[in-house]
C-alpha cells in the first residue's frame, strides 16, 4: 500500500461509483435515457480526432482545390469563348456541371480512404480488444466508425456549399439540382464507405482494407454496367447492344456512375437565365431558375417506368450500402471472438 | 436505475472464476485441453507457464474475447459466452499488447473508456480522477498519452481496466519490460487492489512477484494445469515457484509428474 499514491482517494470513489439515488424528472430521466442510447461514444472520439488532426483541415482545404479549380476551368472557358450574353448565361450551368462531376468523383476516391483504416487500424494499432472487452454492441462500434468517417463526408459537402451558391447565383442550376446532387453524393458515399467497411472489418492490414476499398468502390461505380454488357452480349451475341429494356436496362439505369451522370446533365436544358452578366462590378439580382432538367425516366422498364434514373442509381446505392453494413456487422462479429 | 447498472449483476455464490472443461484449438494445434478450475472470491490467482502454454488464451476466453470450442467459463457468476456484454461489466482485462489512440491525453483516454460502460458524466470525471491518481498519473492527467513512458502506459492501462469498478481483473504479463522500480509500483498497486477485495487472475513469467502476491496458483504447461492450488500448499516442499516451474514444466516425455494440490495434498503423483 506504500508508496501507492491516490488508494484512499479511489475507495472514496468506490462510495460514489454507485449511482446517485437523487430523484429525477421522469420526462428528464427518459430524455437522458435516449440521449444515452443515441449517443456512441465510438463515433464522438473518432469524429474529435479527426477534428483534431490537420488532417482533415487539409482534406478539406485539398478538396476544395481541387473541387473549386475545376469548376473555375468549366466557367473561365465559358468566359473566354462567349460572344454574347445568352452564351454567357451558360456559365452557371456549365459551373454547376464541373462542380457536381467533381464533387462526386472526388467523394467517390475520398470516402475509401477514410472508412478503411478505421477498424483495421484499431486492429494494427492493438486498441481493438480494449473496445470489444467494454459493454458496446458490436453493431455500435462499426455504426460509429462509418458515421465518424462520414461526418468528414458530410463536412466537404457543406464546405462546397459557396461554390455550388456560386452557380446558383449565374443561373442554369436550381435549389433542386443541387439538393438532389447533394442527396444522391450522400448515398453514394454511404453505399461506398459500407463497403468499405466491410473491407475494413475483413482485413488485419490497414493496407489491405484500403486496396480492397478502392476495388469495390470501382465494383459498385462500374459492376452494373458491365453486368448490362454482359447481360446484352449473352443475350445477344451478334449485337451486344445495351437496350434499356429488361434486365439490362435495369442493371445500367442503377449504376450510380448513370445516376450521376443524369444529375450532372440535369441542368442541359436551362443555359439561359440567372445572372446573365458575369461581369464582376456589374451584378443584377440574380433570377432563380427552376427549369429543372430533362429528367430521364425509365419508362421502358415497367414497373419503375415513373423513376427517373437517378432515383433508380440512389435506392440501388441504398440497398448496396445497407446490405455491406450488415454484413460488416456480421463478419466484425464472427471475427472479434477468435 | 442507470443504464450501467441495469445489466449484469455478479453472483457470490457462485466463485469469481470457474472454469469447467475448457477446450480451444488454433488449426492444428490445442491451446486448452479440458481445463476444470476454480478462483474465490477475492483471491489473487497467479497463472505461471512457459511462452505458449495457453496462459494468454486462456485469459482472452475469460475476457470473453475468444470463444471456447467447448466447456463452460463463467466469470463473476455471469455466463461468458452466452452473455459476454453482461460479463464485460464486471470485468477489468488487461491484455499483454496493447495501444493507445492519438491524439489523446491520459485523462480523456480514461474518460472515453468510462463512456464505453455508460457512465454518466459526473460519475466518469470522478472516477478519472481517482484512478489517475491510484496509478499515480494525477500530474500527467494532461500529456498525451503516446508521450507517456512505457511503465506509465502500463499504469495507464491498468486504471482503464477498472474505469467501470470490476469485480474480477485479468491482468496478461502487466509488468513486461518494465525496469524493477516500475514492476514494483505495478504489484503495489495490485496489492492495493486486492486490499479492496477485487479478485485478481494474474499470468506473468516474474515469478518472484507472482509468488509474493498471489494467494493460489495454477501452472499451465502445453494446454494444461498441471499444477493447481492455494500457495503455501503448492509450493511445500519446493523452494519457490521458480522451482516448481521448473519441476513441471520440463519439455513433453510423456510420464509427466501432476500435482493436484486439492486433491493430493501438494503431492506429486
Amino acid at each position: 500500500m506504500s508508496g501507492v499514491p491516490g488508494t484512499v482517494a479511489l475507495e472514496t470513489s468506490r462510495q460514489l461509483m454507485p449511482e446517485a439515488t437523487r430523484p429525477r424528472h421522469p420526462v428528464r430521466e427518459a430524455a437522458s435515457a435516449l440521449a444515452a442510447l443515441a449517443y456512441n461514444p465510438v463515433a464522438a472520439r473518432e469524429l474529435r480526432a479527426r477534428m483534431r488532426g490537420w488532417h482533415t483541415a487539409a482534406l478539406v482545404t485539398g478538396y476544395l482545390c481541387v473541387v473549386g479549380g475545376v469548376g473555375y476551368l468549366g466557367y473561365s472557358g465559358i468566359e473566354a469563348s462567349a460572344s454574347d450574353v445568352v452564351q454567357v448565361g451558360g456559365a452557371g450551368s456549365t459551373l454547376f456541371t464541373g462542380l457536381a462531376a467533381a464533387v462526386m468523383a472526388s467523394l467517390a476516391l475520398v470516402v475509401p480512404g477514410l472508412v478503411a483504416p478505421s477498424v483495421s487500424g484499431e486492429r494494427e494499432r492493438q486498441t481493438l480488444d480494449l473496445l470489444l472487452v467494454t459493454p458496446l454492441r458490436p453493431g455500435r462500434i462499426v455504426f460509429g466508425k462509418l458515421l465518424a468517417a462520414l461526418a468528414v463526408a458530410v463536412l466537404l459537402l457543406v464546405a462546397c456549399a459557396p461554390l455550388f451558391c456560386v452557380a446558383y447565383l449565374l443561373g442554369g442550376v436550381g435549389a433542386r439540382e443541387v439538393l438532389e446532387l447533394v442527396a444522391f453524393s450522400l448515398v453514394a458515399s454511404f453505399a461506398v464507405g459500407a463497403l468499405a467497411m466491410l473491407a475494413s472489418v475483413s482485413f488485419r492490414r490497414v493496407s489491405a482494407a484500403t486496396i480492397v476499398s478502392y476495388l469495390l468502390m470501382l465494383t459498385l461505380a462500374a459492376g452494373p454496367f458491365v453486368a448490362a454488357y454482359g447481360w446484352a452480349a449473352a443475350s445477344q451475341p451478334e449485337q451486344p447492344v445495351v437496350t434499356g429494356t429488361g434486365a439490362e436496362g435495369v442493371l445500367e439505369a442503377v449504376s450510380p456512375v448513370m445516376g450521376a451522370t443524369a444529375l450532372i446533365n440535369a441542368n442541359s436544358s436551362c443555359g439561359t437565365g440567372g445572372l446573365v452578366t458575369p461581369v464582376v462590378g456589374n451584378l443584377a439580382p440574380p433570377v432563380v431558375n427552376t427549369c429543372g432538367g430533362p429528367a430521364q425516366y425509365l419508362t421502358s422498364l415497367g414497373p419503375l417506368g415513373t423513376w427517373q434514373t437517378w432515383q433508380a442509381s440512389i435506392a440501388f446505392s441504398a440497398v448496396v450500402g445497407a446490405g455491406a453494413l450488415g454484413a460488416s456487422v456480421f463478419v466484425f462479429k464472427k471475427r472479434a471472438l477468435t | 436505475m442507470t443504464l450501467l447498472s441495469a445489466a449484469a449483476a455478479p453472483t457470490y455464490a457462485s466463485a469469481a472464476v470457474k472454469v469447467e472443461d475448457l477446450y480451444k484449438h488454433f488449426r492444428h494445434e490445442e491451446a486448452l485441453s479440458g481445463l476444470s478450475f476454480e478462483v474465490a472470491w477475492g483471491d489473487v490467482f497467479g497463472l505461471a507457464g512457459p511462452n505458449g502454454a495457453g496462459k494468454s488464451t486462456l485469459l482472452r476466453v475469460l475476457a470473453g474475447l475468444c470463444r471456447p470450442d467447448a466447456g463452460t467459463v463463467e466469470v463473476a457468476g455471469v455466463d461468458v459466452v452466452r452473455e459476454p456484454l453482461g460479463a464485460h461489466r464486471l470485468v477489468g482485462y488487461v491484455p499483454d499488447h496493447f495501444g493507445f489512440y492519438e491524439p489523446m491525453t491520459a485523462a480523456e483516454y480514461l474518460a472515453f473508456y468510462a463512456s464505453c460502460y455508460r457512465l454518466p458524466r459526473r460519475q466518469a470525471a470522478q472516477a478519472v480522477t481517482d484512478l489517475l491518481a491510484l496509478v499515480g498519473l494525477s500530474s500527467q492527467r494532461d500529456d498525451q498519452v503516446n508521450g507517456l513512458s512505457r511503465g506509465m502506459k502500463q499504469r495507464l492501462c491498468l486504471a482503464r481496466a477498472l474505469v467501470h469498478d470490476p469485480e474480477v481483473l485479468l491482468l496478461d504479463e502487466p509488468a513486461s519490460g518494465l525496469d524493477p522500480r516500475a514492476r514494483a509500483e505495478t504489484f503495489e498497486i495490485l496489492s492495493a487492489l486486492v486490499e479492496m477485495g477485487k479478485t485478481v487472475v494474474i499470468a506473468s513469467h516474474i515469478l518472484p512477484e507472482l509468488a509474493e502476491t498471489c494467494s493460489s496458483f495454477g501452472l499451465l504447461h502445453e494446454g494444461n494445469m498441471v499444477a493447481f492450488g492455494p500457495a503455501a500448499e503448492l509450493l511445500d516442499g519446493y523452494g519457490g515457484l521458480e522451482e516448481l516451474f521448473f519441476a513441471l514444466t520440463a519439455p513433453r516425455t510423456g510420464q509427466e509428474p501432476q500435482l493436484l494440490a486439492e486433491e493430493d495434498g501438494g503431492q506429486l503423483t
